[in-house]
């Protein structure tokens, strides 16, 4: 019993991080009605900047995450600008394609400069060692302390979009963008806002991740499907079916990991998707997208 | 940018080629139809530069290239010297292919070394159409074991882990062993070998995982070990999914009462820059070479700073300085006219042959062409992998 508990501890551990990673992807497909395939790219990519800054300029490690999210919101920016900007009107599937280009070039870069003696040992941000034990089995402080940032951060999501003007206009655009846009709300700007805000997610899961997973250029690849199937399980379109999206995979890979195989878990896992594609395509959270013909 | 990357390595050792071929290049003589002239010799590697295992692969490739400038700086062996065109496959069988044929068009003595089990199968049939040997080639194919124009330094897998898991029960006691191996072709052949030496070690065999690159989480794994308490734990993966498991080994309490045990993988930069205070003293490695840092590497060590300086000194450029000494040994001891049979005829010869410092005496004996008959086991102490003892290979 106690290894079970253990394993759904872990889980929900490792469940969170999916879903937080999961969680950008729905922000951004939300307020742009595109999926964001760079989300782990962007992950890595905040990872290494606060790993160089932390080698270069030797500061401690609490300031370079604060440089790397800094400095991943601005390329959020950037990148916006650069590659989602332009001929915007182009259509869903050519601004998804963009996000598969944009994962592909900060791969391609990250190895070009930086991927010489991968994978490196990340800082550890928490002790390595058991917050606390159930019978035999121990409960890592990094489990600990990644469901206690999530909970914050989901928190601070719940809040932003109930309670601010900023918020509430993100939701607005989510559900009527034309009416929003005719309200005189520069939807472009709440656009390079969300990539903003997506980047910094997405930075905090990779520097979450990098201690246990190690720096490397393909660090994310283990959970991006993983990931994405936590937001098909939850609903594209909802913030808070993500959260239960992740954690189910998350509960069911270790679970299933633990007495069967880790093939077996995978099986599972994308059963479990497929059966939510077929019988409820919205997810378990999401709305259905009804469309006049 | 990968792939223009090659395109331009490509073309540079096409041009490098071409241009050493040319009639002006007036330091080298005609080879014949063998690949060997009367002042040079001719090799040919296919080998992953770049891609997914070019980081640990190039330096195997920069270790033949500096011991080979090495003894052409003093004057070739014979008066021969040995010219090793190193072609890039960044791990894709129809470059190795391309290569492959480029190099036996040259032609070239022999297919030299190469890292990885993806080209041995693309090269064999190469090789034996040309005539060609094939030397010391570091993949886990058993086919190149009873080729007959195979000759490796670097065991099986399998026999590495078969023979490392009796020494560590020979030297440290027999007990419960869990055994965690990645997932690829072989991987039934590796349990087999140490269920085997693990009852002929009256040890217990516990269980086993077979794992993927792709693990998203290894604290299951760890727990489950944990359950069944080994006092051994063989692990068969690559550095950095090693690393990962001690991260979650360590996090869940579940180290082994005795060792960690594993290959050369662990005896990187990459996975003791990760790992190596996690698991001071209670690591063992069983390595084709002497570790770095040991007295019996200093001369290969001198000569990859020298001559390649940006190359890392680790068990992957120690391998191929060692690849490439017993070459030159070989070459040594081949009467002339150096031909591809002669050269066969020395190999075989060979009875516990000193051919490297780095390496235990080697015999090839027919029709099982591994030259390598110890292993050494070295233990990872203060960061670095320090050797132990030797131990017998089964042969």
């Amino acid at each position: 019993m106690a290894l079970f508990l253990s394993a759904v501890i872990s889980g929900i551990a490792s469940g969170v991080l999916l879903a937080l990673l999961g969680f950008g992807v729905v922000l951004l497909y939300k307020a742009t009605g595109v999926a964001n395939f760079a989300q782990g790219a962007l992950a890595t990519l905040g990872a290494f900047i606060c790993y160089k800054a932390g080698t270069a300029l030797g500061l401690p490690l609490a300031v370079n995450i604060v440089l790397a999210v800094a400095a991943t919101m601005l390329l959020g920016a950037l990148f916006y600008w650069l590659i989602l900007r332009p001929k915007d009107d182009a259509g869903r599937l050519n601004l998804v394609i963009r996000t598969l280009g944009l994962q592909m070039l900060v791969l391609a870069v990250i190895e070009y400069l930086w991927a010489a003696g991968q994978p490196f040992p990340f800082p550890k941000i928490f002790d390595p060692g058991a917050a606390f034990a159930l019978g035999s089995a121990a409960v890592s402080w990094d489990s600990v302390a990644i469901i206690g940032i999530a909970v914050v951060l989901g928190m601070l999501a719940y809040l932003v979009f109930r309670y601010t003007d900023i918020g509430l206009m993100f939701v607005a655009m989510s559900e009527k963008a034309e009416i929003v846009q005719m309200l005189g709300i520069r939807t472009r700007r709440l656009t390079l806002i969300a990539w903003m805000a997506t980047a910094a997610i997405a930075t905090v899961v990779g520097i979450l991740l990098a201690p246990q997973a190690l720096l490397s250029s393909d660090m994310m690849e283990p959970y991006l499907l993983l990931a994405f199937t936590a937001v098909v399980i939850g609903g594209l379109t909802s913030l808070s079916g993500v959260w239960v999206g992740g954690i189910v995979v998350g509960i069911v890979n270790n679970v299933v990991s633990l007495y069967g195989t880790s093939d077996l878990a995978t099986f599972v896992i994308f059963a479990l998707l497929l059966a939510v594609l077929s019988f409820r395509p919205q997810g378990l959270f999401g709305h259905p997208e009804i469309e006049r013909l | 940018m990968t792939t223009l990357d090659n395109c331009l390595r490509r073309a540079l050792a096409v041009l490098l080629v071409a241009g050493m071929s040319a009639p002006g290049y007036a330091q080298t003589s005609a080879i014949n139809k063998e690949g060997v002239g009367q002042d040079r010799i001719l090799l040919g590697t296919s080998n992953p530069l770049t891609g997914p295992v070019g980081p640990p692969c190039k330096p195997m490739s920069d270790g033949h290239l500096a011991w080979f400038q090495h003894v052409n700086d003093q004057g070739g062996v014979h008066g021969r010297k040995i010219e090793n065109i190193v072609l890039d496959d960044a791990y894709k069988a129809p470059e190795a292919l391309a290569n492959g044929r480029q190099l036996a068009a040259k032609p070239v003595f022999a297919f030299f070394g190469g890292c990885g089990t993806l080209q041995p199968p693309v090269l064999m049939p190469i090789a034996k159409q040309n005539k060609m040997l094939y030397l010391f080639p570091s993949a886990g194919n058993p086919e190149l074991m009873t080729t007959p124009f195979v000759y490796s330094l670097f065991p099986l897998y399998s026999d590495q882990n078969g023979a490392v898991t009796a020494a560590t029960m020979k030297k440290y006691g027999p007990g419960k062993i869990f055994f965690v191996v990645a997932d690829v072709p072989g991987v039934e052949d590796n349990i087999a070998a140490v269920k085997a030496a693990t009852e002929q070690a009256q040890g217990s065999y516990v269980g086993d995982e077979r794992v993927t690159q792709r693990e998203p989480d290894y604290t299951p794994l760890a727990l489950k070990i944990k359950a069944l308490k080994p006092d051994y734990i063989l692990i068969l993966t690559t550095a950095a999914a090693t690393a990962r498991l001690i991260n979650a080994l360590v996090a869940q309490d579940a180290m082994p009462t005795k060792y960690l045990v594993g290959t050369l993988t662990m005896a990187t930069p990459a996975f003791l820059n990760a790992s190596a205070s996690l698991v001071n003293d209670k690591a063992l490695i069983a390595l084709p070479t002497v570790p770095p840092g040991d007295p019996r590497a200093k001369a290969c060590e001198s000569v990859l700073k020298k001559y390649s300086p940006e190359t890392p000194v680790d068990p992957f450029s120690l391998f191929g300085c060692a690849a490439a000494q017993v070459f030159a040994a070989a070459l040594e001891d081949t009467p002339e006219p150096v031909t591809r049979e002669s050269f066969q005829k020395t190999l075989l010869g060979w009875k516990e042959k000193q051919a490297s410092e780095l390496m235990p005496g080697i015999t090839f004996n027919n029709p099982r062409h591994l030259g390598a008959t110890e292993m050494v086991l070295a233990r990872i102490v203060d960061g670095k992998s320090v050797a132990e003892e030797t131990f017998p290979l089964p042969q």
